[in-house]
């Protein structure tokens, strides 16, 4: 395989936890609710799925170890926002923090020690006939070929379902769907929950097959990094993919020029990815000016059904 | 809607009933009631005030009991007289107008005002209209076909897309917000809570809206509070805003004393030209009174005052002079000491004088 | 999803209504009260302790203990007293930088990276201006440091007002890039030769360095930050700038309506949130590191969120939470020793912010007589 190839695999597999968080923001945001703890959340995935695999050594119980810390962490934000109406941003900024701190503390008896684990592979070796796309695809792990499988889900739900047409209109306009009859509230809570549990997966895949050494704040950012792509991908989740891939193709591109030695310090090849989502929102942002804003109009505002106005 | 599409409704409500369904309607326009109703229940502050059936009772009554006899006094005089022969709903008979007096000179002229709409489309095509000093000069229409858009072009939150604007001779359809305000065009927006007043904030911090840079309101960048806190408390009173104090927040006031409020502000800057997108809307018959009081008083200070209304008895009743707005264009005028109910309303429908067909 | 029909409503709500008790008053919920007493933010606060107290407690140890070491720690002796407050100071000028912006719900969590940029200014004020006459230095550090934090400001306030970009997202986007900027500078051209390969700079010269309270780590810096607090209390209350403020962040859109510029507000409150963190930049190089180095900043930016919620935004009161929260950082140091790590201080302050959003809206109900 060449050079290009192995970049498009490294940047799928980077690419990856960035997809599963974006999935998991675009459903939150789709009920209408912001959730900026992603970092956080990633982390605590990463954290406790490190930990019950060095416990218990079984790659399933590590998942749906880390689903249900997330979960946990879903369940809070939503408790505050929905239930006690609470400032959604500052919400979502207090469990990345508390998120933050915690992982950390939990992680101090598992830092720096890797993680013997090896993830299962869907190995297809007939698909390497394929030029080109054939290579790539032979031999990926499973959770991407789940990423592929969820963002087909995810857009059939949102799109082509009653239960996502219910979503987004909960998403828009929670006076009007509550009026109709549509459980705001619990539709709320269960996105929020949901969306959080795939940010844990990506924490989770983030140390199960990318970087399998747990060392704090070890997410470097693409938490954030994942909101912003919520707004890139348009909360529709085939774009999520796009955006997700492109952003992973510019860490792996970043750490192979490093490995290259081209002269330019590390550091500013680090500050790609971050330099590059602002410009891309603004360039978004400048593009579709005069276009209504694809954003969920509730986003982040608390729903209080005698306020209805 | 126009007269005609309300009987087209009020014909399907019928039919719903012939064929078994159940309907309950909540309105305050009595017409509409009176017109539709097998029982009437009239609420006043969430108690049911009394219940009976249209035949029993008339128009006029329904008013009374709406307002509640202990208000009916606080009223001014010749409001009150007002009320009472309300039998008909027909505007009001020439002898209780407000005085026609002979308008004076023009305050605004409007020709060929353009603006464009999100969708590639115009929200006002070529609209021209004059507003003189001492006439209320009302703009009739469904809502939807560009009021919003002409009261926010002109007070300068829309831009043009073609068109003058003469106000007092000067050309200001490309001043700033913060001009026309000191040049003395005041705004009683369609939505009160949502552009007009802060809820959250006092009613001293409201009335600061629009003057908080003038020398009497702030010198050097510092705001002169002992002299806004009295200011603020003569305009309450004039105004007869009912609060409980100062610094309550405006939200907790009720529909008509924010309106109160909101039009304090405005006429206390002794506009020379009042933009009032639907001044009454959501107010009890007592408040709306106060508020049509108010926009005559403008008018008899030789003020222009430009009414934008969804509620065509309201426009009727006001006006010196009708324009009638269909798909962002003025189709019509009508004048308003004898206005023509039934044309105004093909007018509203879009149908041409002239011709049979709806205008496209 | 199931909806429910009307007369499943009104069965549940007829059922609750026997349920409920009949008391002498009634909980009415009123969103325009401002939020509660003032004492409720110490109630959140002791409510966040006693979680955090479970998490010490499922791992052996006795809450109680921990935070009276903790307490003894930052205030328990006239060194603890002192590191408390030299932790206050970046605390407070950036609490008040970024309490400017929430006050009008621009999300600025860049401090951080906006005290790094001042950082880096005001060393490079030393290192490119050697000869420079000893007593300008600290107004031209000083000046440097504001001016730089104010333009990393200005480079999240201005794609914010032109093209709409969520200002959240660059701030912190902005944080890493202001610290990879510090690495490379600290782990490259400005590193000190002599310095052992550790990462920072050569020593400040004393005249670069902000002069100390009598014998203690006290800097100057604290001055800074009190006529800080004292100037934005009087701004906010009594000029039109403040009235604007005031109005912008009650209601937006009645702002446009009354001509008043929110774009204009955007970059004001970004180069004032800029500034003060990139004095508190400043600050630290000069007053208490006394160089620039790797991890100049324990997260001072984030941890100054809390502290402006926590003062509910209010200047006057950020003094003491400023110094409430540097107790609780200088304390996590001190249990360090009984074997709890650092991050715990971390988790306090999420639990504390968590709780004291959560509270808020409890203020927001007052009791009706029947």
């Amino acid at each position: 395989m060449d050079f290009y190839s192995y970049l498009i695999i490294a940047s799928i597999s980077s690419g990856t936890p960035l997809l599963f968080a974006v999935l998991g923001g675009i459903l939150s945001e789709r009920s209408g609710v912001i959730f900026l703890g992603t970092e956080g959340t990633m982390l605590i995935g990463a954290v406790v799925s490190c930990l019950t695999f060095a416990g218990t050594g079984s790659m399933l119980l590590s998942v749906l170890a880390s689903l249900a810390a997330a979960g946990g962490i879903g369940l809070a934000h939503a408790f505050l926002c929905v239930t006690l109406r609470a400032n959604q941003i500052v919400s979502g900024l207090a469990l990345t923090l508390f998120g933050t701190g915690l992982s950390a503390y939990l992680g101090k008896p598992v830092a720096g020690a890797a993680l013997a684990v090896t993830v299962p592979r869907l190995s297809m070796p007939w698909l390497e006939k394929i030029p080109f796309a054939g290579a790539i695809f032979s031999n990926l792990d499973v959770f991407i070929w789940i990423s592929f499988g969820l963002v087909a889900v995810l857009y059939l739900y949102i799109y082509k379902t009653s239960w996502g047409l219910h979503l987004r209109a909960i998403g828009d306009s929670p006076a009007t769907s509550d009026a109709m009859g549509l459980r705001v509230g619990l539709t709320r809570y269960l996105h929020v929950i949901g969306g959080a549990m795939l940010m844990g997966l990506a924490g989770c895949y983030l140390i199960m097959v990318y970087s399998p050494n747990w060392m704090e704040g070890m997410t470097s950012g693409r938490g954030w990094i994942a909101i912003a792509l919520i707004i890139l991908a348009a909360w529709n989740p085939l774009y999520a993919l796009g955006g997700a891939y492109l952003f992973g193709g510019l860490d792996a591109l970043g750490f192979r020029l490093q490995l290259m030695e081209i002269g330019i310090p590390s550091y500013f090849l680090k500050m790609l990815p971050y330099l590059v989502t602002i410009v891309v929102l603004m360039i978004v942002g400048w593009r579709g000016r005069h276009v209504p804003s694809p954003e969920p109009k509730s986003l982040g505002s608390a729903y209080v059904r005698e306020q209805r106005s | 809607m126009t007269p005609g599409e309300a009987e087209v409704l009020f014909e399907t409500l019928r039919d719903l009933k012939k064929s078994g369904k159940t309907m309950v309607i909540t309105t305050h326009k009595l017409k509409e009631v009176m017109a539709v109703a097998d029982a009437i229940t009239i609420m006043r502050r969430g108690k049911t005030v009394v219940e009976c059936s249209p035949e029993s009772t008339s128009a006029a009554r329904l008013a009374e009991l709406m307002v509640g006899r202990e208000r009916k006094e606080s009223l001014p005089l010749q409001h009150r007289q007002a009320l009472q022969p309300l039998q008909q709903l027909q505007p009001l008979q020439p002898h209780q107008r407000p005085q026609p007096r002979k308008p004076g000179d023009i305050v605004l002229s409007v020709d060929g005002m353009t603006v464009a709409n999100e969708h590639g489309g115009r929200s006002l095509d070529g609209v021209s209209l004059q507003v003189r000093e001492g006439e209320i000069v009302g703009i009739a229409g469904v809502a939807g076909n560009g009021q919003l858009e002409l009261a926010e072009a002109l007070t300068g939150l829309k831009e043009w897309a073609g068109g003058q604007m003469l106000y007092l001779g000067k050309r200001m359809e490309r001043s700033s917000v913060r001009e026309r305000i000191r040049e003395g065009i005041a705004h009683v927006p369609e939505n009160r809570m949502k552009s007009g007043l802060a809820g959250s904030l006092g009613i001293v911090d409201n009335l600061l809206l629009k003057s908080y840079d003038r020398t009497e309101r702030s010198r050097f960048g510092l705001l002169r509070k002992k002299n806004n806190l009295n200011w603020a408390q003569e305009l309450v009173a004039r105004f007869d805003v009912r609060a409980p104090d100062l610094e309550s927040p405006v939200g907790q006031l009720s529909g008509g004393n924010q309106q109160k409020l909101l039009l304090a502000r405005e006429i206390s800057q002794r506009p020379k030209l009042m933009v009032a997108v639907h001044p009454t809307q959501g107010l009890d018959v007592g408040a709306a009174e106060a508020v049509h009081a108010m926009l005559k008083k403008l008018r008899s200070d030789s003020a222009g005052v430009l009414l934008i209304s969804e509620d065509l008895d309201e426009v009727m009743s006001l006006s010196d002079r009708i324009f009638v707005m269909y798909n962002g264009m003025i189709v019509g005028e009508a004048d308003g000491a004898k206005p023509d109910r039934e044309q105004i309303g093909r007018m509203m429908a879009g149908l041409n004088q002239s011709e049979e067909e709806a205008v496209v | 999803m199931k909806r429910e029909s009307a007369a499943e409503v009104i069965g549940k709500a007829d059922r609750r209504k026997l349920v409920r008790l009949q008391l002498p008053f009634e909980l009415h919920y009123d969103h325009l009260k401002k939020g509660g007493a003032w004492w409720m933010p110490l109630a959140w606060v002791l409510a966040a302790l006693a979680i955090c107290g479970i998490f010490i407690w499922l791992n052996g140890m006795n809450p109680l203990t921990v935070y009276a070491k903790m307490a003894q720690g930052a205030f328990g002796s006239s060194f603890g007293i002192s590191e408390t407050l030299v932790k206050s100071i970046p605390l407070l000028l950036c609490g008040l930088g970024v309490a400017a912006a929430y006050r009008i719900s621009i999300w600025n969590i860049g401090a951080e990276g906006q005290l790094v940029a001042g950082a880096i200014a005001a060393t490079a004020v030393t290192i490119y201006m050697p000869s420079l006459p000893g007593g300008l230095y600290i107004p031209v550090m000083a000046a440097a440091g504001i001016a730089a934090g104010a333009a990393w400001g200005l480079l999240t306030a201005l794609p914010r007002a032109w093209f709409g970009v969520n200002e959240l997202i660059t701030s912190l986007m902005l944080n890493y890039v202001a610290l990879l900027l510090l690495d490379y500078f600290v782990f490259g051209p400005w590193r000190d030769p002599a310095g052992f390969n550790f990462p920072g700079t050569p020593m400040l010269l004393p005249e670069q360095q902000l002069m100390t309270f009598q014998g203690t780590r006290l800097h100057y810096g604290l001055l800074f930050a009190l006529i800080a607090a004292v100037a934005f209390a009087f701004f906010l209350g009594k000029t039109r700038w403040g009235y604007e403020m005031k109005v912008l962040g009650a209601n937006p859109s009645a702002t446009k309506y009354g001509g008043i510029s929110i774009n204009r507000h955007i970059l004001i409150v970004m180069i004032i949130s800029g500034g003060l963190a990139g004095l508190a930049g400043m600050s630290e190089v000069s007053g208490v590191a006394h160089r620039l180095m790797y991890g100049l900043s324990p997260g001072y930016g984030y941890t100054a969120i809390i502290v402006a919620w926590l003062a509910k935004l209010n200047p006057w009161a950020m003094i003491p939470a400023s110094l409430f929260v540097g107790g609780l950082i200088v304390g996590g140091y001190s249990v360090q020793t009984i074997g709890l790590p650092s991050s715990m201080s971390m988790m306090l302050q999420g639990a504390i912010l968590i709780t004291l959003i959560g509270g808020e809206m409890l203020g927001k109900y007052r009791f009706v007589r029947r």
